[in-house]
């Protein structure tokens, strides 16, 4: 029955539509997680956010290349390295520049670029690969999926929580909650705010450490593997409701779905009389798509999903 | 000695001296009263002395020590709170969370001290309670503090002040844009926080409705001392008198 075996291709690709955009989406979440944080807290935008998810996996491939780490210690340094790289960067750079929310964000884009061209200096061009946790794929129902992106899944999912259990339930939780609502209240019942900054950007660092990991062993490793996580952000938290937790996992699970089924649509091909052809929607429009999203979400809703009008 | 200890405080904005060196102290469970004509200065002086803004010139010196230069959350940490005349809650908090948050020790590397005894006190001691079907525990209000009167809102400054357990408290206008009844239940609050030995600077520009509270009155006209003393004194300062009819009569 041509009909029934139509409608089975159709189920299978809509499954793997699903399944695939369900794992996508939860590292998407993570990689924007320090950003939304950072600025929902302190009302900057790190442009240098996708250059920390670069450190972190740099770092990591770099302790089990050179250094012959196993895969755990060098996570563990991509982390450490990250959380540091937060400190140094807010100490040296953002805390002197904050109050200006222009001269910020051109300070974090020159952080980003000058990280770009350390890593082509040390590490050349070329593309590297980070060995993953587990290697191998294991089938889901009538989909193969390879392991090490259930384990970047997992390990998304229980940062999300773990991040949420500690800004709603931990003291300092609280304390950072409260700075994000009104930065001179806070300072009036007694709370040092410099201090709470320090830890955002040290947190930031450190999810930014963990999501490298994770993006560069899903893809792949080069000095300008940054791009692409920072605009992924950036989309998720405009469309989001910028400094929304809620927002981010939405938008997130959002934009992963539209990349995933971009890759899955099939191509329109138009072309010219002079036979140059133009691709609209299929695979190469991916990165478009969260992208034209984030600029119809300013359109109807400029706060975003769950933003509020400040 | 003198709990706080303002000497020859200048602030200007621009070309406009806002406090012309101005020297006055609070002894300790003493309330004094700031009063002065729209303008006078009593807000800047407040900002001077909790760090928001600094001086051009001068020293403020609380229990003895220098504070002219320290950051806002030092000097609440050290023992100075300060009552807003707009109230400057955290929006998205509830009542209970907007106390509790100042209760909380501001430490990372602390012992975790439960902050919740000292928030219900604090709810308790400004009425901010709704009692449960138990007349006598204190639940504090769980509504957003935009659900509040004015009055509401002025407990919940002072709850959040208290919570920080100030040995001195700056009250900014404590009466203003209260109803006659709100009035009346926020001056019985003060004069409570009075009775418990509380110190108190009281910023007015009505010197009728700070008379019956305070022990000590020092006025201000144009960011300068015009005069200081006991309510009566001071009422019966032609200098005073002059500027209440200047001043539109404050």
């Amino acid at each position: 029955m041509p009909l029934l075996k139509i409608m089975d291709q159709v189920f299978v690709i809509a499954e793997r539509i699903v399944i695939y955009s369900v794992l996508i989406s939860a590292l998407y979440a993570l990689v924007a997680l320090g950003f939304t944080m950072i600025f929902g807290v302190g009302r900057v935008l790190n442009l240098a956010h996708g250059a920390f998810l670069m450190v972190g996996a740099y770092t990591a491939w770099f302790a089990q290349q050179y250094l012959h780490w196993n895969l755990y210690s060098a996570f563990a340094l991509a982390v450490v390295v990250c959380t540091l790289l937060g400190i140094v960067l807010y100490h040296g750079l953002v805390r002197h520049v904050q109050r200006s929310p222009i001269v910020t964000l051109i300070a974090t884009l020159a952080c980003a670029l000058l990280i770009e061209e350390l890593i082509k200096i040390f590490f050349t061009t070329n593309t590297q690969l980070l060995a993953p946790f587990v290697s191998g794929s294991v089938e889901i129902h009538k989909t193969t999926v390879i392991t090490n992106r259930i384990i970047a899944f997992g390990a998304s999912w229980l940062a999300i929580l773990l991040f949420w259990l500690f800004v709603h339930r931990a003291r300092w939780g609280k304390v950072i909650l409260a700075t994000a609502q009104d930065q001179e209240g806070a300072a009036l019942v007694g709370i040092d705010v410099k201090k709470v900054y320090t830890l955002t950007w040290a947190i930031s660092g450190a999810l930014a450490g963990i999501a490298g990991f994770f993006f560069a062993s899903w893809v792949k490793l080069d000095p300008f593997m940054w791009r692409d996580p920072l605009i992924i952000s950036f989309a998720i938290v405009v469309v989001g409701g910028l400094g929304s937790l809620k927002g981010s996992i939405v938008a997130a699970y959002l934009i992963g779905f539209l990349e995933v089924l971009m890759t899955y649509s099939p191509s329109v091909r138009v072309c010219a009389a002079d036979f140059r052809c133009f691709e609209f929607l299929g695979s190469s429009w991916v990165g478009v798509s969260s992208l034209l999203v984030l600029i119809a979400i300013l359109f109807i809703k400029p706060e975003g999903l769950f933003g509020r009008t400040e | 000695m003198a709990l706080l200890r303002v000497e020859n405080l200048r602030k200007s904005f621009g070309g406009l001296m806002a406090v012309k060196d101005l020297s006055f102290h609070v002894e300790p469970q003493e309330i004094l009263g700031l009063i002065g004509p729209n303008g006078a200065g009593k807000s800047t002086v407040f900002n001077l002395i909790m760090g928001i803004l600094k001086p051009d010139r001068g020293q403020i010196f609380f229990k003895g020590q220098e504070i002219t230069h320290w950051p806002t959350y030092k000097i609440v940490n050290a023992g100075i709170a300060r009552v807003f005349q707009i109230a400057q809650y955290f929006p998205r908090k509830t009542v209970y969370e907007n106390v509790e948050i100042s209760a909380i020790p501001n430490e990372i590397f602390t012992r975790a001290i439960d902050p919740t005894p000292k928030t219900l006190q604090s709810c308790e001691r400004t009425g901010l309670c709704e009692h449960s079907s138990d007349e006598n525990r204190c639940i504090c209000r769980q509504e957003l503090p935009g659900m509040l009167p004015q009055g509401g809102l002025r407990r919940l400054e002072l709850a959040r002040a208290i919570g920080t357990d100030p040995e001195l408290l700056l009250l900014d206008e404590p009466f203003a844009g209260l109803s006659h009844a709100e009035v009346d239940e926020i001056s019985h609050l003060i004069a409570s926080l009075r009775d418990e030995g509380q110190t108190i600077i009281l910023v007015d520009h009505n010197m009728r409705g700070v008379m019956r509270l305070v022990d000590r009155i020092v006025v201000l006209c144009f960011g300068e001392k015009i005069a200081e003393g006991t309510p009566e004194e001071v009422a019966r300062n032609p200098q005073v008198q002059e500027a209440y009819l200047a001043g539109g009569g404050f």
